[in-house]
């Protein structure tokens, strides 16, 4: 069992979306659809700012909430650690595309199946990076196994000054971490995150 | 006549059109770089050309050809050209593939090199980075340039900026379905005080028009703390007139039709284009 993670370095990330580009590519992902998004956060008033771009997919939570509701076992997490669908199990039935905490879930306009992120698990079987990870002109995104101790992940996790998760209070435990995030003022004292949706304010 | 990869704005005034294939579906002469390390690199297709589209080295060589023009072209193909041109240094096309298609020399990238030799990277009469220029000074030219600025924008007005998204590449990729889908049109940015004074929404669409009259959109509204109170902008490349360009067609504005004036840098010849004011019309 591995539990394979990415983290993402805000401070590297310059919201270019050749991953989103790279995804698009490699998993064929329709028009109209994506498994990767991109959202932009500003604060405070010119000329006094600061901004962040975080790249946002499928998490791949430990404790996801869309395997329990799934009715016929077609949403699971594979040996490792990584939240997959089987399209010939899925009904499109959309539990799942409700219980994800994130939006991260579409039903795939020709299949009628639940499509997302796949961390690339046709890739990583091979031993290869994820599309997003390999394309990243600014190396912001780190992927591994968390159980490994000199993965890239677990290397970029050491290493960061801070490190937070998209909505810690779902008790989802998502794999996807960011990193270095310029928003202290949202990390509240006992060094757990905030909520993003605060982030959204500014613009 | 105009050649082209895409059917751009300036295409729809051609008589005739050459379609081109893309730099990825064709030979182009050496790439010659004279850096501290120069080098030599060989530009071939990675894929067939698209359709009936043709290099632009074959639309001229057949144009030669049909006006009599054979002695110019001794050449049958790309590949010939080439070769005749890297036979010099004893290259071939074949020996340039052979070692990844770059040929280096070993250069003098450091200072020490230089220095080595008693010389100095820098062709100026003192051999080093002249703050005051003499040779400046000699062609009646200041010979400290001092800063100098332009005019502000009269009342009402915007000074026009623009700039780029790392999304799109010059005006070329705007009709591409990937890239289209993740930006298919541009924005005028505003400040997003200003927005309010002028009672104007974030998204609300407006025609922009310059100094001169020259009109560009409707294009939408983004009010925002990320730009100064006296300056508008816009990401290039957007405001495709032609219907050739489909997905492209008709989306957002274009700073170039908004730029009737420029300035020229007395010294260097570089032409400013960011001296062209702006206002928001609403529209009706």
């Amino acid at each position: 069992m591995a539990r394979l993670a990415m983290a993402i370095d805000l401070e590297r990330c310059i919201g270019c979306q050749a991953c989103i580009v790279a995804c698009k590519t490699e998993n064929e992902v329709p028009l109209g659809h994506y498994r990767l998004r991109m959202r932009t956060t500003v604060i405070g008033a010119f000329p006094n700012l600061q901004g962040e771009f975080r790249l946002e997919q499928c998490f791949h939570c430990e404790n996801a909430p869309c395997v329990p509701v799934c009715p016929t076992g077609a949403t699971y997490i594979n040996d490792a650690g990584i939240v997959l669908v089987d399209p010939a199990k899925c009904t499109g039935c959309k539990a799942c595309v409700t219980a994800c905490p994130y939006s991260m879930r579409f039903i795939h306009p020709e299949g009628g199946y639940t499509d997302k992120c796949t961390f690339c698990e046709h890739r990583v079987r091979d031993g290869k990076m994820p599309a997003c990870v390999e394309t990243c002109p600014t190396g912001a995104r780190a992927f591994g196994d968390l159980d490994e101790p000199n993965s890239y992940v677990r290397a970029a996790l050491v290493a960061a000054k801070r490190s937070d998760v998209w909505k810690p209070e779902t008790g989802a435990r998502p794999k996807l971490f960011y990193l270095n995030s310029k928003f202290t003022n949202t990390v509240s004292e006992d060094g757990k995150i905030s909520v993003m949706s605060e982030l959204h304010a500014g613009e | 006549m105009a050649i082209d990869t895409l059917p751009q704005d300036h295409i729809a005034w051609a008589d005739v059109v050459l379609p081109e294939a893309t730099y990825l579906e064709r030979y182009d002469e050496l790439w010659v770089c004279g850096h501290k390390t120069p080098y030599i690199a060989l530009r071939e297709p990675a894929v067939e050309p698209y359709a009936q589209t043709k290099p632009a080295w074959w639309m001229i060589r057949e144009l030669g050809l049909r006006l009599g023009l054979d002695d110019f072209f001794k050449w049958k193909n790309a590949e010939e050209y080439l070769n005749e041109r890297l036979k010099s240094i004893g290259l071939s096309v074949e020996k340039m593939r052979a070692q990844n298609g770059i040929a280096r020399q070993p250069g003098k990238p450091y200072l020490a090199d230089f220095e080595k030799e008693g010389g100095s990277p820098f062709t100026t009469a003192s051999g080093k980075v002249e703050l005051y220029s003499d040779a400046l000074e000699k062609s009646k030219l200041d010979p400290l340039p001092k800063y100098e600025p332009t005019p502000d924008a009269p009342a009402g007005f915007f000074r026009l900026l623009y700039g780029r998204s790392p999304v799109h590449t010059f005006s070329r990729t705007q009709n591409t379905p990937l890239l289209n889908e993740l930006m298919p049109e541009n924005e005028v940015w505003l400040n997003a005080d200003v927005a309010k004074q002028l009672d104007i929404a974030d998204g609300q669409r407006v025609m922009i028009e310059n100094q001169d009259g020259a009109k560009s959109g409707p294009v939408k509204v983004k009010a925002t703390q990320r730009i100064r109170k006296d300056c508008v902008f816009m990401v290039h490349g957007f405001g495709h007139d032609t219907p050739g360009m489909k997905r492209a067609h008709k989306r957002g504005a274009s700073d170039a039709m908004l730029q009737t004036k420029y300035k020229l840098d007395p010294i260097s010849g570089g032409a400013g284009l960011r001296v062209n004011f702006v206002k928001l019309v609403k529209e009706a």
